[in-house]
């Protein structure tokens, strides 16, 4: 029961997902036109199809767990067929939910930041943080790769491909102004 | 034929100024190394380059583009062989008889029939899409919203059906990209749909965001989780190149032909990419190759056929690109927002309005193939040198990369969330095996697909019949429905072997 669950809990998440859109998109402000489909029709259609897959889906999970249903055709035979010596490198068996719950923190705070720190310290900050949050511990490596990758991509970017990165706000700004003076960033 | 000689003729002369053929030169190289890293994938690649054209004009921005596509198709093939670490998906059947080659001792001949049949497949796919993409053009001029409609609904069978996994989870897939690319203002009426007072959804949701997000920043994510454990590189550190003789490529014609007609049909086909076309590529020599029996021992059919495949997918991609207007793949679907930032919109008229472009593409695809084959001789060395970097920080700077990619389209930080949102949900759909190629050309065409069907609706008095009773687009819708039921009759097939005992 508990592995029917399991397979099954995505597609009654998305099922729920399509019935709430769905309800939204019959609730559309718009001035009908006659002998015209309407905006909601399209988006009504795609949800009707989602839940449609869903609840085939969640049958047959039901009733068989493992069996995915059909699947794509052409890379399943092949793959089916192939020959002994068919692995790459074998899929690592530990997972880190920790480090990604970090990496992504992170980097929800490092998109937060850019405006109020300014790119070049954000960024500094922020490749040195995913770099050993990444499992490198080599602080001598860690840093100067932080400075001078931050430092690459502003005159990259700013200097060469013309872009307008962040400055970040006051006092920030002081040091981004200070460097892109010191590049010649107009 | 002979305008279209001369037309190619400027198109070299085009190719060979200055900014031009450094922009080739740059794309080369760097599609090269992208497709050798493991995890940064030819599509981000492409991707990840797009900011850099948006200063520069149209011509070098194309053709930077369309060579890293090119390149890429044969970058990953090297670090397949030499080091069984596969660096596109694309590249995988390459492990079963290149690596195996290259492990019973012979990598240097491995990688001479590698560069032999890239050679060869994108000769063959410049020498197509030249051939082509004119009376393609010619018929497409005659195509009106119902055939565009049926096209665009055989991408979306064609890439649930073809790529492997569920086909329930594919479809999920296709139809949240599609949902996605409702987000916004209606064209036709205005109508906020699905904005929820969110200003910066009324413009919608690009499918840019949508690509960087789950290619670029999901696949990190998702590689984060395991710890960034790639396993230490083994295999073979030795990186001469044999290429093959005239006489040794002469005994494998067939699967050379073979491989290009599967490499340009998937190309054209909206969907089916490189990966696709090289293993059907794979799977038809394992039907009808000579020495198929020996498939997996490392012979050189086990190598020409997914190679000559992928690389052969290009031309035909760009084919509907430029003549319809319409990205079979992800990399495509970038080149086309290349055009459209230049202010150029792709279909049958550009090879009347913008015929000195296209022709200095066709012809840069020429010279890209060429200066591939050079670079993957002479430059192999260092190439795989990249390999050596630590994997923490080569995707940082990924990561660095999408954001600013992002970032540059409309210089706004909110742009930024929408990379964010959409790397989460890339890991998810990783996690819970949805496949991500469905979503993010939903997210392509989704837009194309809605307008094609309101204007058929429009014209043809809400008759949806239409679709069927045209010739043209009734067949394509025909090959959409044997596509969409070629999963269920594999599967009975397979129950039914299994029934009788049969393997």
């Amino acid at each position: 029961m508990r592995e029917r669950l399991r397979v099954v809990a995505p597609y009654v998440v998305v099922l729920v997902a399509a019935g709430v859109f769905y309800v939204i998109a019959t609730r559309f402000d718009y001035t009908p036109h006659p002998a015209r489909l309407g905006p909601d029709i399209w988006p009504r259609a795609i949800l009707v199809l989602i839940a449609g897959v869903c609840v085939f889906r969640i049958l047959t999970a039901l009733r068989a767990p493992r069996d995915e249903g059909p699947g794509g055709g052409v890379l399943q035979d092949v793959l089916g067929n192939a020959p002994p010596v068919r692995d790459a490198q074998p899929e690592p068996d530990e997972r880190f939910p920790g480090l990604l719950a970090l990496g992504i923190a992170i980097t929800i705070a490092y998109v937060w930041l850019l405006g109020v720190l300014g790119f070049a310290l954000a960024s500094a900050l922020y490749v040195g943080a995913m770099i050993r949050v990444g499992r490198y511990r080599r602080w001598r490596v860690i840093v100067p790769t932080a400075l001078l990758g931050s430092l690459a991509f502003m005159f990259v970017f700013q200097k060469i491909v013309y872009l307008s990165l962040p400055i970040g706000q006051t006092p920030f700004d002081t040091v981004s102004l200070t460097l892109m003076r010191l590049m010649g960033i107009r | 034929m002979l305008e279209v000689a001369q037309h190619l003729a400027g198109g070299f002369v085009d190719v060979v100024q200055p900014a031009n053929a450094l922009a080739l030169a740059v794309g080369l190289v760097v599609g090269m190394l992208v497709a050798v890293l493991p995890g940064l994938t030819l599509v981000m690649g492409v991707v990840l380059a797009l900011p850099f054209t948006y200063g520069m004009p149209i011509t070098p921005s194309i053709i930077l583009l369309t060579a890293m596509y090119i390149s890429g198709t044969y970058g990953g093939a090297i670090t397949s062989i030499l080091f069984r670490i596969p660096g596109e998906p694309m590249d995988v059947p390459l492990l079963w008889d290149g690596w195996s080659m290259a492990h019973a001792g012979d990598p240097a001949r491995a990688l001479g029939w590698t560069l032999f049949a890239a050679a060869t497949g994108g000769l063959i796919t410049a020498t197509v899409m030249v051939t082509l993409a004119v009376p393609f053009a010619k018929v497409a001029l005659s195509f009106d919203s119902p055939e565009y409609f049926a096209i665009v609904l055989f991408g979306f069978t064609s890439v649930v059906t073809l790529g492997g996994g569920s086909l329930a989870n594919a479809l999920i897939s296709l139809f949240v990209g599609m949902l996605l690319s409702t987000v916004g203002v209606d064209e036709i009426y205005g109508v906020d749909r699905f904005t929820f007072g969110v200003a910066m959804l009324r413009d919608g949701i690009g499918y840019l965001p949508v690509m960087v997000g789950a290619y670029g920043l999901g696949e990190v994510l998702v590689r984060l989780e395991q710890g960034f454990a790639s396993a230490p590189l083994s295999g073979n550190a030795k990186v001469k190149t044999r290429i093959p003789t005239l006489a040794e490529a002469w005994k494998i014609r067939m699967t050379f032909l073979r491989a290009s007609i599967v490499g340009v049909v998937c190309g054209i086909i909206p969907g089916a990419g490189a990966t696709i076309a090289s293993f059907v590529s794979y799977g038809i020599e394992g039907q009808y190759g000579k020495r198929r029996a020996l498939l997996g021992t490392g012979i050189a059919e086990g190598i020409v056929a997914p190679q000559v495949s992928s690389t052969a997918s290009v031309g035909g991609h760009m084919v509907p690109l430029l003549t319809l207007g319409i990205p079979g793949s992800g990399a495509t679907a970038v080149i086309l927002g290349a055009f459209l930032l230049h202010g150029v919109q792709p279909g049958p008229q550009i090879f009347q309005t913008q015929s000195a472009l296209v022709y200095a593409i066709f012809a840069s695809t020429f010279v890209a193939v060429l200066g591939m084959c050079a670079l993957g001789y002479f430059a192999i060395r260092p190439l795989v040198k990249v390999l050596y970097l630590p994997e923490a920080i080569v995707s940082v700077f990924v990561i660095m990369f999408c954001l600013i990619g992002a970032y540059s389209e409309h210089n706004n930080l909110t742009d930024l969330w929408m990379i964010v949102v959409f790397g989460v949900v890339g890991y998810l759909f990783e996690r819970f095996r949805f496949p991500i190629a469905p979503m993010v050309l939903g997210a392509i065409l989704g837009p194309v697909a809605e307008t094609a069907f309101q204007t058929s609706m429009i014209s043809y008095a809400n008759d949806w019949t239409v679709f069927f009773t045209r010739p043209v687009s009734g067949a394509v819708m025909l090959l959409s429905a044997i596509a969409l039921l070629y999963p269920f009759y594999t599967r009975a097939r397979r129950k039914r072997a299994v029934a009788v005992g049969r393997p």
